[in-house]
């Protein structure tokens, strides 16, 4: 049967067309016109191919019907926690909890990466079906002889390098893909391979994960930071597959358990995030722990690491933010909490003087489909209305030091945040139309916050375009799925619409013909789905 | 918006999700795959709890290689994964052993290839290549015939149903397909 079986196999390779062409043909019974006349013709052959088949006698089974309600079995999709929060927004609030001091003065704009290191070399980077050299070969324990006798073993190397400023230093970073694409073997493996080199000196670190390019700099220290995805199962037997490891030299070990930390509750997946700090002169390692949690962002601080994740689940909308303090190089938790609603934009978060701020989106507007609930009767509503909130955490212990929530009353649209730190203030604009409104906090006093609204034309408008004698084009959403264009003219009291025309659409782009005063919504493929004209009372769809 | 527009919209929408690691995209996955999953999975492993665990486990498969893999047809990409799934799955099921509804097929594959005293291994890469052009130079309807059955496994039956053709038609189409490859593959030197 090998003969078979390796048919069978190289079919998978097969072009992409070639099998979508199939499968919609699955898909899309074709229509018969002529029934009546070829009827008779069928049930003729119908009857030769029964009495082939009983003299053959094979079996083919018929797909059995799938049901309707879909159903999820326990060993499925990632995990997704869901946290209890609160059916019933809360007004306006002030939390009356004093802020924690921190009498290490912290200044926080971005990222602090230093200016000691400046890029080197790259080398090239995503190769593909190259042999490993043989420094990799203990790391490649996929049974390819077992299942695919003729797969080649192939990896994929993305090396980046980075040198200090003198060019005494160098250091290497080849994060190394081991796939399986024939069979999407769970063995795929992601490895980080860091070598430190100055003259005379060479160590290497091989650590589980893929470095994602993530290198911080401080004064004495480098910190690498990798991201290991798992495979579709887990074999609880080869720890090897699902642990955290780390090899000097010697051959991979797999990190001490106090240097593991956890997620609360039990679950299959067995993503996980290292972080590594090197000494920079020494090429000693200082610290390294690994967290159980694959984060879809983060937001690095002079002595902190905070990685977050978005979550979302059947009561909403959620992130979860681990804090991690790697000050003097040492690697200690500080501590995780889920807060609701999502962190869209690395620029939401904001450490100042010991406060975490975060500001989260519940119902984001530029999803085309946030969640939704439905009733029996067959209609749905959102599962979560849309509000913005804005946190105040303790970045001791994340606890919550003051929380403001419900500040901007959404009208049948959607959130799509901008946000703005500047010492104690916050400026959170909730969305972008063409007179944008920004909310002011004051967080000069924790147990005081106070807010004021203001309106700023122009903020945050991203289509507007002039199409002469005072007009403007302006598109926006007025709700997940229908776009809102206008011709708007520009007054002293500000902008009045003058025309408008609505619809069910999703451009991905625009294109103006000024002089006709067209607008063309795009598709993906910068093909218009409608075309409109202003003819200077009315906003009309034309054919071109 | 026509359908095709749509369903490419919605594709590129779902893989946008699984580039910026949001959940939700596997749900989104799910609603629209998961027939389609389904039904793959359970021509090859005829269990349908199998094909279930299968189906989840492409799932995890799309989540995990998106990034950072980038499927220009998601529904081809969704199929390959469940195809090679359930094959892996009913290899370690069966070893030796095939389900009784997969016999004729390996029957009629066994067709195309010859046995030969000296057999030679041909390199997989080469057959790949072959069968990838034997098809590109099949007439449409052959090929979708072709791939119905041999990659999909959908039995003559199914066919018949959604060609709105005899089977007795069918199978000689498919009988007329496979001496066709058999030619072209020994005018290309590949045996196995």
């Amino acid at each position: 049967m090998k003969k078979e079986e390796n048919f069978i196999r190289a079919l998978s390779d097969v072009d992409d067309t070639i099998i979508a062409e199939a499968a919609a043909a699955r898909l899309a019974p074709k229509k018969n016109n002529r029934l009546i006349v070829l009827s008779i013709a069928a049930c003729l052959a119908l009857m030769v191919g029964m009495t082939l088949v009983l003299l053959m006698g094979s079996r083919e089974t018929s797909v059995p019907a799938v049901p309707l309600t879909s159903t999820t079995s326990s060993n499925s999709i990632p995990n997704i926690q869901t946290t209890p929060i609160q059916t019933t927004p809360s007004k306006t609030i002030t939390s009356t909890a004093k802020p924690t001091p921190n009498t290490t003065p912290i200044t926080t704009k971005g990222n602090p990466y230093k200016e000691l290191i400046s890029v080197l070399k790259k080398a090239p980077s995503g190769a593909s079906s190259v042999t490993p050299p043989p420094s990799w070969e203990n790391y490649i324990d996929i049974p390819y002889d077992v299942l695919n006798p003729n797969q080649n073993k192939s990896v994929e190397i993305v090396s980046e390098s980075y040198t200090t400023a003198d060019g005494e230093k160098i250091f290497s970073f080849e994060s190394v893909t081991i796939p399986d694409y024939s069979s999407f073997n769970p063995h795929t493996q992601y490895y980080t391979r860091i070598t430190c080199e100055s003259k005379g000196k060479t160590r290497t670190y091989t650590v589980r994960g893929r470095s994602g390019g993530s290198a911080i700099v401080t004064e004495d220290a480098i910190l690498v930071i990798t991201n290991y995805w798992f495979g579709s199962k887990t074999e609880w037997e080869r720890p090897y597959t699902y642990l955290p490891t780390l090899d000097k030299g010697k051959g991979p070990e797999i990190l001490p358990i106090k240097d593991i930390f956890f997620r609360n509750g039990f679950n299959n997946r067995c993503d996980f995030t290292t972080v590594l700090t090197i000494d920079i002169d020494t090429f000693d390692i200082i610290d390294i722990k690994a967290w159980y949690s694959l984060p879809d962002g983060m937001y690095i601080t002079e002595n902190n690491l905070y990685f977050y994740t978005f979550n979302f689940s059947i009561v909403g909308s959620s992130t979860k933010i681990i804090g991690i303090s790697y000050k003097d190089n040492r690697l200690s938790p500080i501590g995780s909490i889920r807060l609701e609603g999502t962190v869209e934009i690395g620029y939401c978060l904001d450490e100042e003087d010991g406060i975490l701020r975060v500001v989260t989106n519940k119902s984001p507007g530029h999803r085309l489909s946030p969640p939704l609930v439905y009733s029996p009767d067959g209609t749905s509503k959102p599962l979560e209305e849309p509000d913005n909130v804005l946190y105040c955490l303790s970045a001791k212990d994340l606890s919550v030091v003051a929380k403001v929530e419900n500040f901007y009353e959404f009208e049948n649209e959607y959130p799509f945040l901008n946000v703005g730190f500047d010492g104690d203030h916050v400026y959170v604009c909730p969305k972008a139309d063409l007179v944008s409104p920004v909310i002011h906090f004051d967080l000069s006093d924790l147990n005081n916050i106070t807010y004021e609204t203001v309106e700023y034309p122009l903020a945050y408008s991203r289509y507007l375009k002039e199409i002469g004698d005072g007009l403007y084009f302006t598109v926006r959403s007025i709700d997940a799925n229908t776009k809102l264009v206008e011709v708007v003219r520009l007054e002293e009291s500000g902008f009045v619409a003058v025309a408008e025309y609505a619809k069910e659409v999703y451009p991905t782009g625009y294109d103006f013909d000024v002089e006709n005063k067209i607008i063309r919504l795009l598709d993906w493929k910068s093909r218009p789905i409608i075309t409109l004209q202003f003819d200077g009372e009315n906003l009309k769809a034309i054919t071109e | 918006m026509n359908a095709r527009m749509n369903a490419h919209m919605e594709d590129a929408k779902i893989i946008r999700m699984f580039l910026e690691r949001k959940e939700e995209g596997i749900k989104e996955l799910e609603r629209k795959y998961k027939r389609y999953c389904q039904t793959i999975a359970h021509n090859i492993l005829s269990s349908q709890e199998d094909a279930d665990e299968c189906v989840n486990d492409t799932y995890l498969a799309a989540w995990n290689s998106i990034p950072p893999n980038k499927p220009n047809s998601l529904m081809a990409y969704l199929g390959k994964i469940t195809r090679n799934l359930a094959l892996d799955r009913l290899e370690k099921q069966n070893a030796k052993k095939r389900t009784v509804e997969m016999l004729p097929l390996m029957d009629e594959i066994a067709e195309i290839f010859p046995t030969s005293e000296h057999d030679s291994l041909t390199d997989s890469i080469a057959l790949r290549e072959a069968i990838n052009k034997f098809l590109k130079q099949l007439p449409k309807e052959k090929r979708i015939l072709f791939m119905r059955r041999y990659f999909f496994f959908d039995s003559v039956e199914e066919i018949a149903k959604t060609e709105k053709a005899g089977e007795s038609k069918i199978k000689t189409a498919l009988f007329r397909i496979r001496l066709e490859l058999k030619d072209y593959l020994l005018e290309e030197g590949i045996t196995l």
